[in-house]
């Protein structure tokens, strides 16, 4: 059906609500909400001053802190550049080339968002033993982390105007020179903000480096941890680790900004005409596909079936395999509640009572975003021990930190949806007579309903696949299909782990599938505000 | 009596002034549109008496009960006041039926309303689609029938017809007037279109500078515009110098007929192209053809006259194709009817 031609900015800004005070029932939760988010970084600070401040400083003016910070963050560039390479070259081929079978390859490329960083880690260490930490490290990071990339830069090289290179070319570039000079300069914006998130990632990752034996700060804070009953140098370290990925944080603030500006206005422009590759470019093409596949697809689940069929998971006890995979679904669809729930008043003050106070808010519930799980982990379990001990290893405590980490996720997504539906119908709706509640009820939450599930279900899916903290924070006696997997993994037994990581990847995927193909029916059907 | 009065509104956003002693009075029964150039408030007004923004100062009275000032403000939902916005922001997760019924409580007679709406905006049957299966303009149509479900005390049109194409919007104008004509509403329409104003209302209130200018029915404010931006803004108009004496006014073309013949000195009068003639007659004027501009049903002649200092700039409307008129051709020129003159 066509739809008429309806201007959403004209929708959202021609009505604009002023902004209004917004009610306590939104404000005290939301407070709440900010204070759960910002509870871990205060009170790390507060760990890691216990011995005073020059207990600090001697703890952290060595050299083995400075060894551990060149260690993070060469891991980290290199993961980002090599990801970089993989993702843009990826994102180029699916989107303007017309390599064989470029809709499947579109799909496939990104499907490795889907497999834990540790699971990946488990199958290389499984298959190669002595693999390298570094080099494993970096193989394993980049694999997991290519698609946050690939993601954005695909989406800008199918959304940019065409004009722009046939102006380019029509000025006399060769093609080559047009991409390098127009194609390249209009991807960088997106690029940056992928590489950026790639950076974040592997500064956070704990699995994949504590299981390849990369002495990265997670995995030096985690070992910190384990072998003294003193805190606060593995406090301190937190700390450090939290400075910078905080910096990294900032850093992808301003390149989002700029991104926003750099992309093309609106409208729909025409759809590129795809580049007929040759024969040999053809080839080359489809095999770097298809090895990037194949190392990041193809490979975990090759070894995840080779270790099932082993000796040692065939004494797995089938029970306890169940009773992982229960209580994996169990807490994490306890963390998703939570969060979502936290994440409902903050997402719809941000979405409509915009000013500067909102904003702090909002600010402050995205803490988690700069905050490793093991870091997160750890304050809470200093904090559990010293002020909520009855709760200290028990389900509220981790579901607590499920919440400081996913809040960002979740926040987005009630912010996305409720913005989505215009203001100008909740308005209409009041001059029908029905009052704020009922309007929050009967248009905003129904318009914005589909978009805060998609949230929860994304929280979900990251909730399954939580280690550090569900390590740290897990009740006595639970264990998720991530701890077993890690526990089985740390001594060895990789036949044994293999259940575990194929239970994983079978329950991870069920959401990833509905999240997918809700996004791509979304954009199909876009319930506009007229239309 | 007046279904809406509005004294003295003040508005201001961050420091700009949007309105400024904003006076409007609708009688019940009347459709008025609000017409000014964008930017000029008009929408601000509307929200102010739809409850949605609250005035800085000024009161708006409905049937005689007063919503806004003296300390207070009436919240949109208890206001009895209709809304059709720009795009008709029909609730895109219900039914048509459920948007027409929106506004209605949850009774026997529910369903029966529902259908009379839809067969007064022309839309029978409509009533299980869903709003993205319809046309702007049905859109549109079913976004009125929602405002007008509840029996409203008035009915207020924010640009209602400008996201339709040229085609549509006149026979979705027509629609929309018989609709609210048949159910006897009063009616406020915002416009930055001369001709819907012109063509649709009973009243116009044209705006400028946060205020209303001149409130008239369509034909006094072209004929007997209040001042000289209201002459200018509302249809085309040839402007020139003139002196006003008791035979009329001296002007660029001749002696011009006053409306009000009272009327003595200095001023400019306000010529409409329809009432410039292309043929001589005895005036003496001659003019200089610059351009032509054919429109279809009529077309324009613009021509260069001597004027006490220099040249001015006339346009003449004729019906259909000019014949034998050529840019450079010297052409005689008369005025009929009388005119409009402002003392300077």
């Amino acid at each position: 059906m066509a739809a008429p031609t309806l201007d959403r900015v004209a929708l959202t800004t021609r009505w604009r609500r002023p902004g209004r005070r917004p009610p306590a029932i939104l404000v005290v939760p939301a407070l709440v909400a900010a204070g759960v988010a910002l509870l871990p970084l205060l009170y790390l600070g507060v760990r890691a001053l216990d011995g005073g401040p020059a207990e600090l400083v001697e703890l952290l003016w060595r050299e083995r802190t400075l060894r551990l910070a060149v260690r993070s963050l060469g891991l980290a560039a290199a993961v980002t550049f090599a990801s970089l390479v993989v993702g843009v070259s990826l994102a180029w081929l699916t989107t303007r080339t017309r390599l064989p079978g470029r809709r499947a390859w579109t799909v496939i490329a990104a499907l490795p968002l889907a497999v834990p960083s540790y699971v990946a880690a488990y199958a290389w260490v499984a298959a190669f033993p002595r693999i390298p930490p570094f080099l494993g490290s970096v193989l394993v990071l980049t694999l997991c982390c290519y698609p946050y990339v690939l993601l954005p830069v695909a989406a800008t090289l199918g959304r940019t105007d065409p004009a722009l290179e046939e102006v380019a070319q029509s000025l006399g570039k060769s093609r080559l020179a047009t991409f390098f000079t127009v194609t390249l300069r209009q991807v960088r914006p997106a690029a940056a903000v992928g590489a950026l998130l790639v950076a974040l990632y592997v500064l956070s990752d704990f699995g994949a480096v504590a299981i390849l034996r990369y002495d990265a700060f997670t995995r030096v804070i985690y070992t910190s941890y384990r072998s003294s009953f003193d805190g606060t140098a593995a406090a301190a370290l937190a700390l450090v680790l939290v400075a910078i990925t905080l910096v990294i944080v900032w850093a992808e603030g301003r390149s989002r900004g700029r991104a926003a500006q750099a992309r093309v206005g609106g409208g729909a422009a025409r759809r590129h005409r795809p580049v007929a590759l040759g024969t040999a470019r053809t080839v080359i093409g489809l095999g770097w596909a298809a090895v990037i596949a194949g190392l990041a697809l193809g490979f975990p689940l090759g070894s995840l079936t080779y270790w099932l069929t082993q000796g040692g998971a065939a004494e797995l006890d089938a029970g306890s395999l169940a009773g992982a995979a229960w209580s994996t679904v169990a807490v994490s669809a306890l963390g998703a509640l939570v969060t979502t729930a936290l994440a409902i008043p903050v997402g719809v003050m941000a979405a409509r009572y915009r000013s500067a106070g909102t904003r702090v808010l909002e600010q402050a519930s995205y803490a988690g975003h700069a905050l490793p799980g093991i870091v997160v982990a750890l304050s809470l379990v200093y904090f559990g021990v010293r002020y909520a001990y009855p709760i200290y290893q028990e389900t509220p405590l981790l579901v607590l930190a499920y919440a400081v980490l996913f809040l960002p996720a979740a926040v987005g997504a009630v912010r996305a949806s409720v913005t989505q539906s215009p203001p100008v119908l909740e308005e209409v709706a009041r001059s029908l007579g029905r009052s704020p509640a009922r309007v929050l009820r009967e248009i905003t939450m129904p318009l914005a309903g589909p978009g805060v599930a998609a949230g929860a279900a994304l929280v979900f899916l990251t909730c399954m696949k939580e280690l550090p903290a569900t390590l740290l924070l897990r009740p006595t006696g639970l264990e998720t299909l991530a701890t077993e997997l890690w526990a089985e993994t740390e001594v060895g037994a990789y036949a044994a782990a293999a259940p575990y990581a194929a239970m994983l990847v079978v329950l991870a995927a069920l959401p990833t599938f509905v999240l997918s193909h809700r996004r791509r029916s979304a954009t199909l059907d876009v319930p506009g505000g007229g239309s | 009596m007046s279904a809406l009065a509005v004294h003295g509104l003040d508005k201001s956003f961050g420091g700009v002034r949007v309105l400024q002693g904003l006076d409007l009075t609708v009688p019940v029964g009347s459709l008025a549109a609000v017409l000014g150039p964008s930017g000029c408030g008009k929408t601000t007004l509307l929200r102010i008496v739809a409850g949605f923004e609250v005035a800085d100062a000024g009161t708006v009275t409905l049937d005689g009960r007063v919503v806004e000032g003296r300390g207070i403000h009436v919240p949109p939902e208890r206001r009895r006041v209709g809304v059709v916005p720009q795009e008709g922001a029909l609730f895109p997760h219900l039914t048509v039926a459920g948007n027409v019924g929106f506004g209605l409580s949850r009774g026997r007679r529910r369903a029966e309303r529902v259908d009379d709406l839809l067969a007064l905006v022309g839309l029978a049957g409509y009533g299980r689609r869903m709003p993205y299966e319809l046309s702007g303009g049905q859109q549109q149509r079913v976004a009125l029938a929602r405002a007008l479900a509840p029996d409203p005390a008035l009915v207020l049109l924010d640009e209602p017809f400008s996201a339709l194409d040229t085609g549509l919007r006149a026979s979705v104008r027509e629609d929309v007037r018989t609709a609210l004509r048949t159910a006897g509403a009063t009616a406020v329409l915002v416009t930055h279109d001369q001709e819907e104003a012109l063509s649709m209302a009973d009243l116009v209130a044209v705006m400028a500078a946060a205020r209303i200018a001149q409130v008239a029915p369509p034909g006094d404010l072209y004929t007997t515009p209040s001042d000289l931006g209201v002459a200018t803004f509302v249809g085309d108009a040839v402007v020139l110098d003139a002196v006003a004496t008791a035979s009329g006014a001296d002007s660029p073309l001749g002696r011009l007929q006053l409306r009000d013949g009272a009327l003595r000195g200095p001023g400019r009068a306000v010529v409409r192209p329809e009432q410039v003639l292309l043929d001589d007659n005895g005036s003496g004027v001659v003019g200089t053809v610059t351009a032509t501009v054919f429109y279809g049903h009529d077309a324009l002649v613009r021509l260069s006259v001597p004027a006490a200092d220099g040249q001015v700039s006339v346009s003449a409307r004729c019906q259909g194709l000019p014949s034998g008129v050529d840019v450079g051709d010297s052409v005689g020129l008369r005025v009929v009817g009388p005119v409009t003159f402002f003392l300077a």
